[in-house]
């Protein structure tokens, strides 16, 4: 059955705060789902909302058509492995191979032999307890009993916090070759756009709560455009163009510009020796996430 | 009877383990007991009473703390895991019966291996409280004050951590609920004529009179209510993040 989820005016509030906003949102069939906002915009919010960690205060949360609050039908196939290794903080105490064996009895689509190759590759040592780990590898194992889960729907909250560069990278290709090897729904929420947007098939971005675009990742990367070539020619394209992004390198300079470019735009670009690649997510994320720093 | 498979390795691993523990520390205070009973008979002078019966309060405070401790790591792991409240609502409750019911034999079982080492040792081994069992060889009352205690001790801690868990005040406010509940079985098994507190005389006008059947029914009602306040606070318990 191909994953999906929906949520409909979905509200969260604690006390005084409004983490989500009535937002309404459909996510349908299995791919990497990229989950931007900047921090407090509700990301690990409306994950927690969606796995069933927490109540919604209105609105209605779904997966495969089914509400997800206290759904035993439904809830063995979501996952949520919140960053930060929220995830084994009740794990502390436990050695690596009992948390494993933990989520091998309560996870019906466990992959023993992929968590095992996976503590390999991220050189976790199995006896070690958890609390013995540095935060990094608590980070990564969290995110092998993500991966080896196998849930239908995935989701994975800033997962990365506190692994080093390798390791992140090792774990996106990781994503990346499992989400093909096994297609399901992954959805992966960041703040570091640039480091995960090569791997991204839709973006969902969401700003204080509510639901900014969510579109193809190829579609948004088309809103725009990085422009580059000679300084005097560049800051002739872009004149009267929403300019995100500028830099400038001796005589030659790039600028990314927001807002789609006609046909006649670019064989101009081409016609004058301007290169034009596809907007970054980074800036675009910024651009429309700007506002009031918070 | 849980037919799902992962329902049912989460039950084995969930009571399973506890009543291990429970076990674990029931051994380890016996032995402490024997340890210090040793210390104060070389040291202090001769030994009058049982050890082992003067930690029997420390043994329920230790099993009130298991119960905070277990409630507060087995939920979240749980959940987060796909299991719902609920479910982990009614394993506990069954991990609470469990842990007494196996308490309940391990404690009458160290008066009975006491009684070894007392006999060797030339000890009186006595029990200075009172209660259900008076002597020390009264094994099958042992076991069953333990059976009717100590599910509203462990429930009390239960539900005083989640509340805890779940917020300070919540938590704070819940600790004299758990003390008039303590206190009502606990008084109930240790009146000379099984009286319930608080009801004897409800009761009486009602023309029950105390005895054994009120004081069971006391201590069921501990528990009972113990399991209703953890359902009221577990329900749609949120599962804590680092930010909220």
């Amino acid at each position: 059955m191909s994953p999906t989820i929906s949520a409909e005016e979905l509200r969260l509030r604690y006390r005084n705060t409004t983490a989500v906003d009535g937002l309404t949102l459909t996510l349908d069939g299995p791919g990497i789902y990229g989950l931007i906002g900047r921090n407090g915009s509700g990301k690990t919010s409306l994950m927690s909302v969606l796995a069933g960690f927490r109540r919604a205060s209105g609105g209605r949360a779904r997966v495969n058509g089914q509400p997800v609050f206290e759904n035993p039908r439904i809830l063995p196939e979501i996952c949520l492995i919140r960053g930060g290794a929220d995830t084994v903080e009740h794990e502390l105490r436990n050695r690596v191979s009992d948390a494993l064996k933990l989520a091998a009895d309560l996870r019906p689509n466990w992959d023993a032999d992929y968590a095992d190759e996976l503590v390999s590759k991220f050189g976790i040592d199995r006896t070690k307890r958890v609390v013995q780990l540095s935060t990094g590898q608590r980070s990564a194992l969290a995110s092998i009993l993500g991966l080896a889960s196998r849930a239908p729907v995935t989701l994975l909250d800033e997962t990365y916090l506190g692994m080093d560069a390798p390791a992140r990278y090792a774990f996106y290709d990781e994503l990346l070759r499992d989400s093909m090897a096994h297609p399901r729904m992954l959805i992966v929420s960041s703040h570091l756009v640039d480091e995960v947007s090569p791997i991204l098939e839709r973006v969902v971005m969401i700003d204080q709560g509510r639901l900014l675009l969510h579109e193809d990742a190829e579609t948004l990367r088309a809103r725009g455009a990085t422009v580059s070539g000679p300084a005097d020619t560049v800051a002739d394209f872009v004149s009267g163009r929403t300019v995100l992004n500028e830099r400038r390198l001796g005589r030659s300079a790039s600028a990314v510009v927001y807002g789609e470019l006609a046909e006649a735009d670019r064989a101009h670009a081409r016609e004058s020796g301007l290169e034009l690649e596809p907007v970054p997510l980074q800036d675009l994320f910024v651009h429309l996430t700007k506002g009031e720093n918070r | 009877m849980i037919t799902d498979p992962i329902a049912r390795a989460a039950a084995r691993r969930f009571i399973g383990g506890c009543t291990l523990w429970a076990l674990v520390g029931v051994a380890a205070l016996f032995l402490f007991s024997l340890a210090v009973t040793t210390a104060v008979a070389t040291f202090a002078g001769p030994i009058e009473v049982s050890g082992w019966g003067e930690v029997s309060l420390p043994l329920k405070w230790g099993f009130l703390a298991f119960g905070a401790v277990m409630a507060v790591v087995t939920l979240p792991q749980h959940v987060a895991h796909g299991r719902t409240r609920r479910e982990f609502a009614v394993h506990q409750a069954v991990c609470v019966v469990a842990m007494a019911l196996v308490t309940g034999i391990a404690a009458a079982s160290a008066f009975a291996l006491e009684s070894l080492v007392y006999r060797v040792m030339d000890w009186p081994q006595e029990v200075s409280r009172t209660g259900l069992y008076t002597e020390a060889d009264q094994y099958a009352l042992v076991a069953l004050e333990h059976w009717l205690v100590l599910p509203t001790w462990i429930g009390v801690g239960v539900f005083v951590s989640l509340g805890f868990y779940r917020h300070i005040a919540l938590g704070a406010a819940l600790i004299p609920v758990g003390a008039v509940l303590v206190h009502v079985v606990e008084a109930a098994v240790k009146s000379v004529d099984f009286s319930a507190p608080y009801l004897a005389e409800p009761l009486a006008a009602l023309g029950v009179g105390s005895g054994p059947g009120v004081m069971v029914a006391s201590c069921l009602v501990g528990f009972l209510l113990a399991m209703v306040v953890t359902w009221a606070v577990v329900r749609d318990i949120p599962l804590r993040s680092r930010t909220h």
